[in-house]
């Protein structure tokens, strides 16, 4: 081969992974300037620049630190750091599933979570762990349920990603009829609770519950960095990875566990956020093509983005009123994904 | 050293696809597998890559220091993935590669690329490019592996006949130059008897003739297999050309 041909390929190569690096930060860019913003409104708006002063430590403003500190920063964080997690699962998702269509929210996990929640409004908390952390552990508990389930379904004539989606979906109508079925039973303030539950609220986060879901989190990526290239592999399709080498099987099942653990802590603290696992991984694939190595943590970053720029955008639209962030998610997602997918079809999927 | 498939079946269910097939491969020869639609040639290949359950024994070679032991490329499915070409064929040495690609990795696709002529697709999405191009790119990337047993599915289903000529051409040299096993479905029985030193004919799920293209790709067997009443004539360069007339009993049944 010429050495010129090789020089072109090797150059457009170093082009692009600069592109996706540049890509990469400008969404951590925006997620610290979102996050600033998130913190600095609310009920008291307070400047950008006294917010970041107080974050970063540069000066001390009493009122301003309680606030910020006290307040908003856990709420602030948790968003960023849910985000991260549905980005990541719903990237993982369609990743194995080879769907574009593939998140938890549309494949029965948070439908899962959501009547786990439910289940522990309803009949008491009977879980051998702290009330208040009851209801989370439940939610976690049927998101893994659903996952495994979903795997399990799948796997009775081979796990093909067409049987695993009509799994997801069988599931999330089984969940979504056994949820109405507990409304139906429910007590009025019962059903208040779970309503308010599967809206989705960042008001509950705490400096407590945010470090389970951070540590969750950051547990899954030296996991995900070891089938790293086995997973770009499954974008060719089950039989190219196989053909590659690939244990379709075991990396899929392995895969099921990380989203299992994603989803689960995620929806676990904040409730079901609809439409964040769906198009995060849209926006990523959009800009960074699908190698793993940067369409993972893209879609983390901008799974982050939205979920934070939701927040910011849940306590503006109604002043005086905290709209909860799931049907913010919603209102905002569905256009968004519309646009997405009519301005992509046909290329990707 | 060849590859050696003992006794293989493969199982779909209640219906046999492959029975009971043994097959040897010489290193540095291209076996074509040739037969009708369903008559078991891709689950061979399949069970031969190891990525279908089957039942019987494959001996393979073993792996040199850097490179894989089979370079398998399915029949050509739909592959709308946002990865670049160099991406998909960097995938090709997918055990050798670290979190970074190295230069090393991406001259060695660059090269693979560069073999098949679509060194100039090597930054397009995969899923931008025709079927014929895709079909390359996936060669390429089963090349790169350096395997030592090349396991081809359909490779020319999808390309015109100056890329059919171009990749048979590069298969056999491949072959011989690097002292690769290939086995190769193909379905047009000219191209078979021209670029492959041995013809292996399946029909409903078992062997019905392997040898020479010229002893076994006979109008008798051909008859017999296909149903089709057919010429076998000899080129200038004294290969067979085999030509189809008619349909001898009607269509056969897949």
């Amino acid at each position: 081969m010429s050495a010129v041909v090789d020089s072109q390929i090797l150059d457009g190569h170093r082009q692009r992974a600069a592109r996706r690096t540049f890509v990469l930060l400008a969404a951590l860019v925006m997620l610290v300037v979102s996050l600033l913003v998130d913190v600095a409104t609310g009920p008291a708006m307070l400047p950008v620049t006294a917010v970041a002063r107080s974050v970063f430590n540069l000066a001390q403003d009493r009122t301003v630190d309680a606030i910020v500190w006290s307040i908003r920063l856990p709420v602030a964080l948790m968003a960023v750091v849910v985000g991260m997690a549905l980005g990541l699962s719903g990237a993982i998702m369609q990743t194995i599933l080879n769907n574009p269509l593939a998140s938890s929210y549309t494949l029965g996990v948070s439908a899962g979570a959501g009547f786990g929640a439910a289940l522990v409004i309803v009949l008491g908390a009977a879980l051998p762990v702290p009330e208040a952390y009851a209801i989370p552990v439940s939610a976690f508990l049927f998101a893994a349920i659903a996952c495994a389930g979903v795997y399990l379904i799948g796997s009775v004539r081979g796990a093909t990603p067409e049987t695993l989606v009509l799994a997801g979906i069988a599931l999330l109508f089984l969940f979504q009829a056994l949820l109405s079925l507990l409304q139906f039973f429910a007590s009025q303030e019962a059903l208040q609770q779970i309503v308010f539950w599967l809206f989705g609220s960042l008001q509950k986060s705490t400096w407590r519950n945010l470090p389970i879901v951070t540590f969750v989190m950051l547990a899954t990526v030296p996991l995900i960095l070891l089938d790293i290239w086995r997973l770009t592999a499954m974008k060719l399709g089950d039989a190219r990875a196989a053909g590659l080498g690939v244990n379709v099987r075991a990396v899929r099942l392995r895969a099921f566990a990380l989203i299992s653990a994603l989803t689960g802590v995620a929806v676990a603290f904040v409730g079901t956020i609809g439409f964040v696992g769906l198009v995060a991984p849209h926006i990523a694939r959009m800009l960074v093509g699908e190698d793993q190595r940067s369409f993972l943590p893209a879609s983390a970053l901008f799974g982050a983005l939205l979920l934070s720029l939701a927040s910011i955008a849940s306590k503006t639209v109604m002043p005086g009123t905290i709209v909860p962030i799931g049907i913010v998610t919603s209102l905002i997602g569905v256009p968004f994904f519309i646009w997405i997918v009519l301005a992509n079809r046909r290329r990707f999927w | 050293m060849s590859v050696a498939a003992t006794d293989i079946t493969v199982r779909y269910g209640r219906t046999i696809a492959v029975d009971a097939v043994s097959l040897m491969a010489e290193a540095g020869t291209v076996t074509a597998l040739v037969g009708p639609n369903g008559s078991g040639k891709s689950s061979l290949v399949k069970a031969l890559a190891g990525v279908i359950r089957f039942d019987g024994k494959v001996a393979l070679p073993e792996a040199q220091a850097e490179g894989r032991v089979i370079g398998y490329m399915p029949q050509d499915t739909q592959s709308a993935t946002a990865l670049t070409v160099l991406e998909t064929v960097v995938l090709g040495r997918l055990d050798q590669l670290n979190l970074r690609l190295s230069d090393t990795d991406v001259r060695l696709a660059a090269q693979a690329l560069a073999d098949l002529g679509i060194g100039h697709l090597a930054a397009r999405d995969l899923g931008e490019l025709s079927g014929g191009q895709r079909q390359l790119v996936f060669l390429a990337q089963a090349l790169s592996g350096n395997p030592k047993v090349l396991l081809l599915d359909e490779p020319i289903s999808a390309l015109d006949i100056h890329h059919q000529l171009h990749v048979l051409q590069n298969v056999s040299q491949l072959t011989r130059r690097l002292g690769l096993t290939t086995i190769m479905v193909l379905h047009d029985l000219t191209a078979a008897a021209r670029h492959a030193d041995r013809v292996a004919v399946m029909d409903r799920g078992r062997l019905a003739g392997i040898g020479s293209p010229t002893n076994v790709l006979t109008p008798a067997l051909i008859r017999a297999v296909f149903q089709v009443e057919a010429t076998v004539t000899r080129g200038a360069d004294d290969k067979p050309i085999i030509t189809a007339l008619a349909c001898a009993h009607g269509l056969p049944s897949v």
